[in-house]
């Protein structure tokens, strides 16, 4: 026996030691190699679930009968059951199939419990969620279900089909989001799905409108803040149709800045905005309109086809995998339903059924509002009180545990009868949210997927659905067409104002009850043949004056819409799919002709030059166009520069939208023009050429002279598709798209907002459909069918979608693959 | 009889990293050592762990998603897809010649 060196022993030792511990830990933000190089059981393996296979038979506990999934040539799974039950189960089983990392993150997203699958770096994120309550709420509302119900079963088998998948998972087919940070898929629970609804109403219903307010109250003074965050559009052109064949300017004025208000000053000393504004840090950011949405219906008398049209283009953050998922229920007899879920949600959200088709946009109403509470305690408190007495405020401690279950830290949070109450600045806040009061959501859907005619679908979510609230736009097949701000909104003591902060010491401050359904805003079978929403005022004010939010998307892409249907008679489906990604901007046709007449009177080379440039540009943003790039920057500067009055040494302060510009422009001498930074006094002309003539020096700058490809609207102007994970191997960035602000297309701030599933629907019978959205039905990166909708989506391209009534009627070459699920044992 | 012996070692190895784990790959090798007892050890579980990793490298490789994970984990790592496959390789190596290493400097081997 030979002994080898003892050095070359200690030093295999060393390399063999340090290699497992490279191998087997995670370090810094590497995973643990070990497991990721696993050639069979790591990342390498995610190949094999790339494809479906061609047939696959699985075993699903809970099962009534036999299940058929015949997914088509666009990878969209036709679910033939033969009990509603079964088909929900088969719906979470196959979406768990193709999203089971979306489906975790975006539960855990809204129960405030990242950090069990991040670790601590998700702390801050998940701490924001909880103190809004939702978490809090979810479980609330999960303990509370009627489990009889329904909906709570339809529920109950939608996660036991997605859990029926996770069990059977071995840890090598995880997904691989999964692998790089060494966890394990969860079981899904029906609290989650109270977590995900949460989470989009985070994305969908939350308001700043007081902090606006009040920032703006406490530079300018009340009067002009309520002028330029008004609670009526000055510009109407409302989703309720109000008889008009065009939009309508209003008379307002907008009053001279004024004193900073007082009251709004103190407040401010005591909770300066920049803690205001960790009231609404859970909320997703969004850049102007490019999270609203799109949606219209045109009756038969206006359609080519004489039958009902219905077209819908919800505008949501873009991510990969995209937020929906493509799919089609069939009970024979008593459900037949196509459209997309949103993974973790048992059902389809935006669809068509045999009778109906329906979409929807964001209402934007605000059902949000703060109280400033009196406390006991103004570090700690435990009461706080209500009309002259002590009542016990509600405490839950917070727990946040990383991947391993180890506790990172606790929270106290603290509840009113209103709902959460947190610290900001010296003041107590609490919010009433009707988000975290919404029990029937699940309800409502249920009921809309087993309407025979609109106005059962409208009167199902009018009866059931609460929040977010919704333009909820139909069409059937008996030809009717009618939309509905559906959801729950709150009625307000005094003059019913929810945009400024109510003294919480008084009951009197509480909402008093719900607007009721038959005030909501609504059209049914409207004699101009046809109805739009696009996140605008819902209701005409001369016929709805009351206050129903501040937070309206500004009526360019209303009045777009609204201006297309009214000049086609004869509407086909291939037109409805154009004007989804119509490129004219009424934006650019109301500020291109105050510019160009502008700079008439200037001798400036300069802004001669840019109003030369500009007067080129059909005010179309098209992707090849040379001339929006100058246009945006001008209207940029205009911006920065007319509100100056509002900003502070460290923020720009709130910015009024261009509609409030739009109202401005008629007053030529309003003291608003002035740039008090400047020694000139600046009239609406002097200041709009100085900003034309310095953003042409800037484009130029940036971009070269004007006949250079970098001023090409696709060199400017993209659409960014993140990860969920934000990695950008899994990412497609910098995609060109056809549109820009205020267009229907509309593309604004980072670009990570906008179309998120196009669809057209005709209610001839057989149905005709066609739809795309931005990414693709798996959420296996290295799938093709991860990405492969995304050239159609650009190109403004729908697909023609699927619509096989029974099982088997798919050809051979439309059927992409067969997925049976038969009964198993518990 | 050696080139059996590596092949034998390359099965078991993948065979261990498909049930349990990449874990398999030193631990084989650290028992493949114990029983060989010779300097030869080192280099037939070197061998025997690239064959092994290069056989399940290459089952992923029949799948048409791979180049797009190869170009993917180039991004993620970063450094060129082949580069991650080959540190895939090497991850195997390192840990099975160090394995045996150590296991034949204990124990020693024959002369």
């Amino acid at each position: 026996m030979r002994r080898l060196s003892l050095p070359g022993t200690l030093a295999a030792a060393t390399v063999l030691v340090a290699t497992l511990v490279v191998a087997s830990r995670p370090i810094g933000p590497l995973p643990a190699l070990g497991p990721v190089l696993d050639p069979y059981n790591g990342v390498w393996n995610s190949v094999a679930s790339a494809d479906l296979p061609a047939d696959a038979t699985v075993s699903v506990a809970g099962l009534g009968a036999e299940t058929r999934v015949e997914y088509d040539d666009r990878a969209v799974p036709h679910i033939f059951a033969t009990n509603v039950r079964d088909a929900y189960r088969a719906l979470g089983y196959v979406v768990a199939r193709d999203r089971l990392f979306q489906m975790e993150l975006s539960a855990r997203a809204g129960g405030g419990t990242l950090t069990e699958l991040a670790g601590a770096r998700a702390i801050e994120v998940d701490r924001d969620t909880r103190a809004s309550g939702m978490p809090a709420s979810a479980e609330e509302r999960a303990a509370r279900i009627d489990t009889t119900s329904a909906a709570y079963l339809l529920a109950r088998a939608y996660t036991d089909g997605a859990n029926a998948y996770i069990a059977a998972l071995a840890p090598r087919d995880y997904p691989i989001e999964y692998k790089l940070l060494g966890r394990s898929p969860k079981q899904m629970a029906v609290v989650d799905i109270f977590h995900l609804l949460n989470r989009m109403g985070s994305t969908l219903a939350t308001s700043s409108d007081e902090l606006t307010h009040l920032e703006v109250s406490a530079r300018v003074g009340r009067e002009a803040a309520d002028a330029l965050f008004r609670m009526h559009s000055p510009i109407v052109e409302p989703i309720q149709p109000n008889g008009q064949s065009a939009p309508r300017f209003d008379d307002v004025t907008i009053p001279a800045p004024g004193a900073p208000d007082p009251d709004a000053v103190a407040l401010l000393r005591l909770a300066p905005a920049r803690s205001l504004k960790s009231l609404y840090a859970f909320a997703p950011s969004r850049a102007d309109d490019a999270i609203g949405s799109n949606n219209w219906a045109v009756a038969p008398q206006r359609t080519a086809g004489g039958h009902a049209l219905l077209a819908g283009d919800p505008h949501l953050e873009l991510t990969l995998p995209s937020i929906w998922y493509e799919a089609h229920l069939v009970v024979p007899d008593t459900l037949d339903v196509y459209g997309v879920t949103i993974p973790g949600a048992p059902g389809i959200i935006i669809g068509f059924t045999n009778a109906v088709s329906w979409t929807f946009t964001n209402t934007g109403a605000d059902v949000m509002d703060y109280y400033s509470e009196t406390v006991d305690d103004g570090l700690a408190p435990t009461r706080y009180k209500v009309d002259g007495e002590w009542r016990s405020l509600t405490l839950r401690v917070e727990s946040y545990r990383d991947p391993r279950g180890a506790v990172l830290r606790t929270d106290t949070l603290r509840f009113t009868h209103r709902g959460p109450m947190r610290k900001v600045g010296r003041v107590w806040i609490s919010t009433r949210w009707t988000v975290l009061e919404s029990m029937r959501v699940l309800e409502g859907f249920d009921a809309a997927t087993r309407a025979k005619t609109s106005d059962e679908m409208l009167a199902g979510m009018g009866a059931l659905y609460e929040a977010p609230a919704q333009n909820m736009i139909t069409a059937d097949t008996a030809g009717t067409i009618a939309i509905r701000s559906t959801g729950r909104y709150p009625l307000r003591p005094g003059d019913g104002r929810g945009n400024v902060l109510r003294d919480g010491s008084l009951s009197a401050s509480d909402w008093t009850g719900n607007w009721p359904v038959t005030d909501y805003p609504q059209s049914f079978r409207p004699a101009q043949g046809f109805l739009a929403s696009a996140n605008q005022e819902p209701f005409d004010p001369k016929a709805q004056p009351r206050y129903f939010g501040t937070d309206w998307d500004r009526p360019w892409r209303a009045i777009r819409i609204n201006t297309l249907l009214r000049a086609d008679s004869a509407v086909t489906p291939d037109a409805m799919r154009a004007f989804q990604t119509d490129p004219g901007s009424v934006r650019a046709d109301l500020f291109m002709p105050v510019l160009l007449a502008a700079a008439k009177s200037s001798s400036d080379a300069k802004v001669t030059r840019a109003a030369s440039l500009l007067s080129e540009w059909d005010r179309r943003y098209t992707r090849d166009n040379r001339r929006a790039v100058l246009f945006e920057e001008t209207m940029r500067r205009l911006s920065v520069r007319l509100w100056d009055e509002l900003r502070t040494d460290t923020s720009r302060g709130p910015v009024p939208s261009d509609m409030i510009t739009a109202v401005l422009v008629r007053d030529s001498m309003s003291t608003w023009w002035d740039d008090r930074s400047t020694p000139a006094v600046e009239s609406r002309d002097a200041l709009m050429r100085e900003v034309m003539a310095s953003a042409l020096d800037s484009i130029i700058a940036a971009r070269g002279e004007p006949t250079d490809d970098r001023w090409r609207w696709d060199h400017v102007r993209f659409a960014n598709i993140d990860h969920l994970l934000r990695l950008p191997a899994f990412s497609r960035r910098e995609i060109p798209v056809q549109g820009g602000s205020a267009t229907l297309w509309p593309s604004t701030g980072d670009g990570r907002h906008g179309p998120s599933w196009r669809m057209v629907v005709e209610m001839s019978s057989p149905r005709r459909a066609w739809a795309t959205y931005p990414g693709g039905q798996s959420g296996n990166p290295v799938s093709a069918r991860y990405d492969d909708r995304l050239s159609a989506w650009r190109d403004g391209r729908l697909d023609t979608l699927r619509l096989p009534a029974k099982a088997n009627d798919l050809s051979a070459t439309q059927r992409r693959a067969l997925l049976t699920l038969t009964p198993g044992a518990r | 009889m050696r080139a059996l012996g590596v092949l034998l070692l390359a099965a078991a190895m993948a065979a261990g990293t498909m049930m349990v784990g990449w874990y398999a790959v030193p631990v084989l090798a650290a028992v493949y050592a114990l029983v060989m007892r010779s300097d030869r050890a080192m280099r037939h579980a070197a061998l025997a762990a690239a064959i092994a990793w290069i056989g399940l490298l290459a089952r992923a490789m029949q799948f048409e998603a791979f180049g797009r994970l190869l170009s993917q984990l180039g991004q993620i790592f970063p450094m060129p897809g082949p580069v991650v496959a080959a540190l895939t390789v090497l991850l195997a190596v390192i840990l099975a010649v160090t394995a045996a290493r150590v296991v034949t400097g204990v124990v020693g081997v024959k002369d």
